[in-house]
């Protein structure tokens, strides 16, 4: 058994190497790029500069340069997602998780347009954007990430979010939430709401109470966290809750679904809120995280279905709604796989490569991909989940007996180890995705 | 563009008539309640997400907006899935005192399926809805069903609209907690664990039956149902258990 299991972790750490994207580019001859003639080979244009966005510019670039690119992403600076929980707990400065479009646009020639994109014509293939302009496309990518779904809980629109914040975009919500838990005084409660599946980042919310637990353990230890819950049950349960138990006692509180938990209406300027049985909670400090879809651009594109986000071919991540749109990131429908960074990166690489192969007359790979979501108890204790995801019948399938889950008992020196592995990740696929170094 | 729109047309008739037909003719449970009768295909809608990150439960409504003629109501309602091991999930009896036929409730999804609805009037229409869902696993989730949950009814629960008024239709909540033991699972040494359902809950106005939802294996955990009603006085709330325990809640 014990070998089994060393067996089984060596192997794991083999397949996540090179974050976990088992080479799916087609070879297409470096000389095609080449040469002083400068007729573009296609115009792609891509919407978004995330994690999904930004990795697919790059690589559609890489794949062939003769390839005309254009980014379209209305923020001069990115803000992960990722790493913004350490920011909430004062670990960080948002800087830190900061990236901008220099390399894209001096080391790989991607245009970058900075404005939004704002509606869509798939039959004219132009985009039009909130600066005026409008962009021809031969092939249309879009990552634009989600859009809350405002008033699906009653009260809680863009103006409420303003006093209960989201924070589930990076940024100035970031700082909007961080400043409500400075204010608190010790023995305040921090309430969170959490919907239900299917929403980005499936242990995010649990990393987020961590270490907001961690911020007040040190300076308002008596406080309290409330997290309510649309669900009975969430990513890597167990560990969380065994990790709460050791690092912060009762400090926080899970109210799952069945115990009352979902909210079902927020009452921002008072920051209380009202669950589905009516109970009542009041906090110091409110975060709501809503129910969520696709971000709006890909409804206009008409990629999405019934349930708000889009459907997508699997091996190259094109609408299987609209020829030539493709579609990466937390927007598709690609369970198993996660709303993770990690899944909207190696989509890209999919659709990237795809576009390569369809502008080369090329049929393109079935991809193999792994994810790996690492999250933190504290700054200096780790846990991770990993799976493997492989294309079976057009759909996309864990693939059984790999990956796999921190151990239940492993030993504080593995969870720091883990806590360390997840820096060197951040740091690498903000290398991959933006090409800026922190 | 028109001869894409020629071709599907083409094509869905080739294709529907036959999969509509042949899919609920194949599924026993539904067939043996439908039997020679024609359903009407139309105006039951059910609504369920395309793909559940979670089959153990799965939010699930459904909504009649069929026609009815004078004096018809709607009188049962069931919800059957062809691939759980058993395929009754939730039933309904359906009293004149509901002001809407919209019922929420939350299901077990064993795999990927077609979920069905069926319902019925005093005159003895039939109406069918279908809905194919989708269950995945997601990355970075794991479902499980609480092994250490006691088998006792506990927190029977009622939320009535916030601002209730005589003759208005508004929706109200019910929940109570219970593992829902399907008797298909293994406790940790192998042994089957023994069935143990709430099997159901009744809603009586004073006296009278409004509406009873009859709970099955493909009922989810703490089972939860919200229906519409539009007088909010002298309700009675009871759930029953398979051991015929008891408990209510008066509003
Ligand atoms: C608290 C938290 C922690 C997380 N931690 C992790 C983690 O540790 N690991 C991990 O893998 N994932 C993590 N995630 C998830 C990760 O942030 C997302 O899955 C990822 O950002 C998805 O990438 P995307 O490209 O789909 O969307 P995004 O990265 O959000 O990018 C979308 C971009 O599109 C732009 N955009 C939208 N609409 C338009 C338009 N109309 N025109 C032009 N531009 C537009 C937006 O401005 C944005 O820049 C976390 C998420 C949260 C909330």
């Amino acid at each position: 058994m014990s070998d089994q299991k060393n067996l089984f972790s060596s192997s794991r750490r083999q397949l996540l190497k090179g974050l976990g994207l088992v080479s799916i580019f087609p070879a297409i001859s470096a000389c095609a790029a080449t040469g002083t003639s400068k007729a573009s080979a296609g115009r792609v244009v891509v919407i978004g500069g995330g994690f999904g966005g930004a990795t697919a510019a790059k690589y559609i670039k890489r794949g062939n340069p003769a390839i005309d690119v254009t980014l379209v992403e209305p923020n001069k600076t990115f803000y992960t997602c990722p790493f913004s929980n350490l920011v909430l707990a004062g670990e960080r400065q948002l800087d830190s998780i900061g990236h901008n479009y220099d390399e894209l646009q001096q080391v790989y020639g991607v245009k970058v347009v900075h404005a939004l994109a704002q509606d869509i014509d798939p039959v004219a293939k132009r985009v039009s954007l909130s600066d005026g302009q409008s962009l021809q496309y031969d092939k249309l990518l879009l990552s634009p990430g989600i859009d809350m779904r405002w008033n699906a809980i009653e009260g809680y629109d863009e103006a409420a979010a303003e006093l209960a914040p989201h924070a589930w975009k990076a940024g100035p919500q970031t700082l909007i939430l961080r400043q409500q838990l400075e204010a608190m005084e010790d023995g305040d409660t921090f309430i969170m709401s959490v919907p239900g599946n299917p929403f980005r980042c499936p242990p995010g919310p649990y990393e987020r109470a961590s270490l907001v637990a961690h911020y007040l353990k040190q300076h308002k230890p008596r406080s309290k966290i409330l997290i309510l819950d649309g669900k009975d049950n969430f990513s890597k349960q167990g560990l969380f809750t065994a990790g709460w138990q050791a690092h912060y006692g009762d400090m926080i509180e899970w109210v799952s679904l069945s115990n009352d938990g979902r909210v079902v209406r927020v009452d921002a300027a008072n920051k209380e809120v009202e669950t589905e049985f009516g109970t009542r909670h009041k906090a110091a400090a409110l975060n709501i995280i809503p129910p969520q879809k696709a971000g709006f651009i890909a409804d206009r594109a008409g990629v999405t279905d019934q349930s708000g986000w889009v459907p997508v071919n699997p091996v190259t991540f094109e609408s299987t709604q609209v020829k030539d749109i493709y579609v990466v990131g937390d927007a598709t429908v690609a369970a198993p796989m996660p709303k993770s960074g990690f899944a909207a990166n190696a989509q890209g690489k999919v659709a990237a490569s795809a576009i390569v192969a369809a502008f080369a007359g090329i049929t393109p790979l079935d991809p193999v991909w792994a994810n790996t979501c690492y999250s933190l108890i504290n700054p200096d204790y780790g846990i991770s989940v990993a799976d493997v995801y492989r294309v079976q019948d057009s759909q996309i399938i864990a693939v059984e007996g790999a990956g796999g889950l921190s151990a239940a008992d492993a030993s504080d020196n593995i969870r720091r180890s883990e806590a360390a592995y997840a820096v060197g990740w951040y740091n690498a696929i903000s290398q991959d995705t933006w090409g800026t170094k922190l | 563009m028109r001869l894409v729109v020629l071709y599907t047309f083409l094509l869905s008739l080739l294709v529907m008539p036959l999969q509509v037909f042949a899919d609920w003719q194949r599924f026993a449970a539904l067939k043996e309640k439908i039997q020679d009768m024609t359903p009407i295909e139309s105006g039951l809608e059910l609504t369920l997400p395309l793909v559940a990150d979670d089959g153990s439960a799965v939010p699930l409504k459904v909504t009649f907006k069929g026609s009815l003629a004078e004096d018809e109501h709607i009188t049962r309602l069931w919800i059957l899935a062809d691939r759980n091991p058993n395929p009754d999930v939730i039933d309904f009896e359906i009293s004149e005192h509901i002001p809407r036929i919209e019922l929420s409730t939350r299901i077990r999804l064993g795999e990927s399926q077609t979920v069905y609805a069926l319902a019925q009037s005093n005159q003895g229409n039939l109406w069918l809805a279908q809905q194919e869902v989708r269950v995945t696993v997601s990355g970075c989730l794991m479902s499980g069903d609480d092994t250490t949950a006691e088998t006792v009814m506990s927190q029977p629960r009622v939320a009535l609209p916030r601002n209730p008024v005589a003759g208005e239709a508004a929706e109200l909540r019910t929940m109570i907690n219970h593992p829902m033991e399907t008797g298909f699972r293994e406790d940790e040494q192998g042994n089957l664990i023994a069935q143990q359902l709430v099997e159901s809950l009744q809603v009586t106005r004073a006296d009278q039956p409004v509406i009873t939802a009859n709970f099955h294996t493909g009922t989810s955990a703490n089972p939860f149902v919200a229906f519409f009603l539009d007088q909010f006085d002298e309700l009675t709330f009871s759930w029953t258990d398979q051991q015929g325990q008891q408990l209510s809640e008066q509003r």
